[in-house]
């Protein structure tokens, strides 16, 4: 099989088109990692395992980790059902819903993260609720979840949304004339067709997660070794010149995003290669 | 089991959808509903099979009313016309769906159900196919494997909505045929919906033919053909030459062309509509003592034994009429395209004045 397989097509300029897409990728996402990857190797492997493996670095990455599962967790469960709702009934106002989904994109993030910080506070208007009930949201974990599934929230819907639009009713139908009940065939039929589709959505959430700043450090309260994310400290070491340090903290994140995406990819496109009959 | 189904009603809106509907399907019976779009048949194959609630009246199975039972009780297996197979799965598992959504107690062992799988997949020879997902498959294969699903669960009922009209000529062709052969194999009483003519006369024990929202006429498929109840089932089975002329108490005509016939069928004023069936008539170069309709011959279609020509009247208002010969009787016609010929009918049904079917004649 040759290397490159090109379709003829009624468009021309194939070569164009891809010398293009490759260049801007190199430009924008290709030079700037090798940057950090030459950050990086200037540092001598105990340096660097120094670096990340310090207890506050460890601190941040669990507070990080955590917090930005525990919004994917939410966002896979929140995301399906609004994309559920705004695909499957027929509402009042279902437009507007549809709009404010990306919302999140388009608002800067320090804005969602003063905002939500304000709301969350001890004597905000939604905090006090939590307060009462002894649960402090601001300058929490808990705090910094919510930030992260803000921000986060669209790609969970947009990723679901399309698919839950091709499903037909027909295979519901099918489902019941077969005895299964509407449970069953919401797991068995619905959801096990949304699957790679909702993967590939929390995965983006959780990376997105992963690196978000401007929306967490408002309602983080920022306390080292307990609601300090990594982000943050990839900054505090950039305050304090040391460019190494932060460019190590920086390649871990980047290497887990990394991998995470390359394994969806290769998941997602495993289930559905065989479902679209290659 | 036999299906009974008793002045179902049903409305979308303003839409009258079904009118009355009363049918009675003898257990074992392959019964096919025939209609143009619009008349009402998947409606009522839906409100069988439970998928939609009727307004009004009553489905019985075997007797027992089942109008108000949930689809997943029915027991009817049901067949898409767009194969509504489980894409996620493959062709095993599609098949399998049915027996392992049986509540426990019911469920039979997984090496039964592989078993069971394994047979049904057998009957509508796709065994070969079982790690298959649906996209892999043909729109045939498709429909066979869609059929092997909702045979899983041995179904007293077996319903099918259009299911080979999204397959091309030939496929349905094959199909059906198989699909008769199934059913002498496994006799389970099915229903099904299409708006092909042949289609259900060739496959159905009993035709339902439906205009409208309501039932114009159910007999077996020569009954049908031969005694048509209405104008609409005459008219919709298959093509048709309408010839309006005039009648005085032993001839009709129609400007210079004239037919030789007796019939009480005439409107009072003397108004006179004859249907002629395309394979009901033979050409001639010459007219005869009891038929003079002049046409022009047009476009001929040759294919399998019959030609079919188009022929345009000469010097009498008529559509173009269409005519069927056999190969034979093409041949020794020996006609060019603009030739003049005369058609002389072996029978024509009358329609009398207020559109229903009047007695059948021949000219003479």
């Amino acid at each position: 099989m040759p290397l490159l397989r090109t379709q003829h097509s009624v468009l021309p300029g194939f070569t164009l088109s891809f010398a293009l897409s490759v260049l801007f990728i190199c430009l924008v996402i290709l030079v700037p990692l090798s940057g950090l990857a030459i950050h990086v190797s200037q540092m001598s492997w105990a340096q660097y395992w120094g670096v990340i493996t310090d207890p506050r670095s460890l601190a941040s990455f669990r507070v990080t980790l955590l917090a930005a599962a525990g919004a994917s967790g939410i966002n896979a469960v929140v995301g399906l059902l609004l994309a559920w709702v705004i695909t499957r009934y027929r509402f009042p106002g279902r437009r507007l819903m549809d709009a404010l989904v990306d919302l999140p994109f388009a608002l800067p993030t320090a804005v969602a993260g003063l905002t939500l910080s304000a709301l969350f506070a001890a004597n905000g208007w939604l905090g006090q609720w939590f307060e009462a009930v002894g649960i402090s949201v601001a300058y929490t974990p808990l705090g910094i979840m919510i930030a992260m599934s803000f921000t986060s929230l669209p790609f969970v819907v947009r990723a679901v949304q399309p698919v839950l639009e091709d499903l037909t009713p027909d295979v519901e139908e099918a489902a019941a004339t077969l005895g299964a009940t509407p449970m069953a065939t919401f797991t068995r039929v619905i959801l096990a067709q949304l699957m790679p589709a909702l993967l590939t959505g929390t995965a983006l959430a959780f990376t997105r997660s992963l690196g978000e700043y401007g929306a967490v450090i408002f309602i983080a309260g920022n306390m080292p070794f307990e609601t300090e994310i990594l982000s943050l400290l990839v900054n505090i070491r950039l305050d304090e010149f040391d460019y190494a340090a932060a460019s190590a903290l920086a390649s871990v994140i980047l290497i887990a995003s990394l991998v995470l995406l390359f394994g969806i990819q290769l998941v997602q496109s495993r289930l559905t290669r065989r479902w679209k009959g290659h | 089991m036999s299906i009974r189904v008793e002045q179902i009603q049903k409305r979308f809106g303003d839409f009258t959808a079904l009118d009355d509907i009363n049918l009675d399907v003898q257990e074992g019976q392959l019964v096919g509903l025939l209609g143009p779009s619009g008349s009402g048949k998947t409606t009522l194959l839906r409100i069988i099979a439970g998928l939609e609630k009727a307004d009004q009246g009553k489905v019985l199975f075997h007797g027992k009313d089942v109008t108000d039972l949930d689809v997943r009780k029915r027991k009817v297996g049901f067949v898409f016309q767009q194969y509504a197979l489980f894409r996620h799965l493959t062709v095993a598992d599609n098949v399998a769906f049915g027996l392992r959504m049986l509540p426990r107690k019911e469920r039979p062992a997984r090496s039964a159900i592989r078993q069971r799988v394994h047979e049904l997949l057998d009957l509508v020879q796709l065994g070969h196919l079982a790690g298959r997902y649906p996209a892999q498959l043909s729109g045939g294969q498709k429909q066979r494997v869609a059929l092997a699903r909702a045979l899983a669960l041995k179904p007293d009922v077996l319903l099918l909505d259009e299911p080979f009209g999204a397959l091309d000529a030939k496929v349905r062709k094959e199909l059906r045929r198989w699909l008769r052969h199934l059913h002498e194999q496994i006799s389970v009483t099915s229903i099904f919906v299409t708006h092909d003519q042949e289609e259900a006369m060739e496959v159905s024990d009993q035709v339902v033919v439906m205009s409208q929202g309501r039932i114009e006429q159910m007999a077996s498929p020569l009954t049908i053909y031969e005694q048509p109840a209405s104008r609409f089932v005459f008219d919709f089975l298959g093509h048709i030459n309408a010839l309006k002329g005039h009648y005085d108490g032993r001839r009709w005509q129609a400007g210079n062309a004239q037919l030789r016939l007796t019939t009480e069928g005439a409107c009072p004023n003397g108004e006179l509509t004859l249907y002629l069936r395309p394979h009901e008539a033979d050409l001639s170069k010459t007219p005869s003592d009891s038929a003079n309709l002049p046409v022009k011959l047009g476009a001929r279609s040759v294919f399998g034994g019959t030609v079919t020509l188009e022929l345009e009247a000469l010097g009498w208002p008529a559509e173009v009429m269409e005519v069927e010969l056999s190969r034979d009787a093409w041949q020794a016609l020996d006609a060019q395209p603009g030739d003049t010929l005369f058609v002389h009918p072996r029978q024509l049904q009358t329609v009398t004045c207020d559109g229903n079917l009047g007695p059948r004649v021949t000219p003479a």
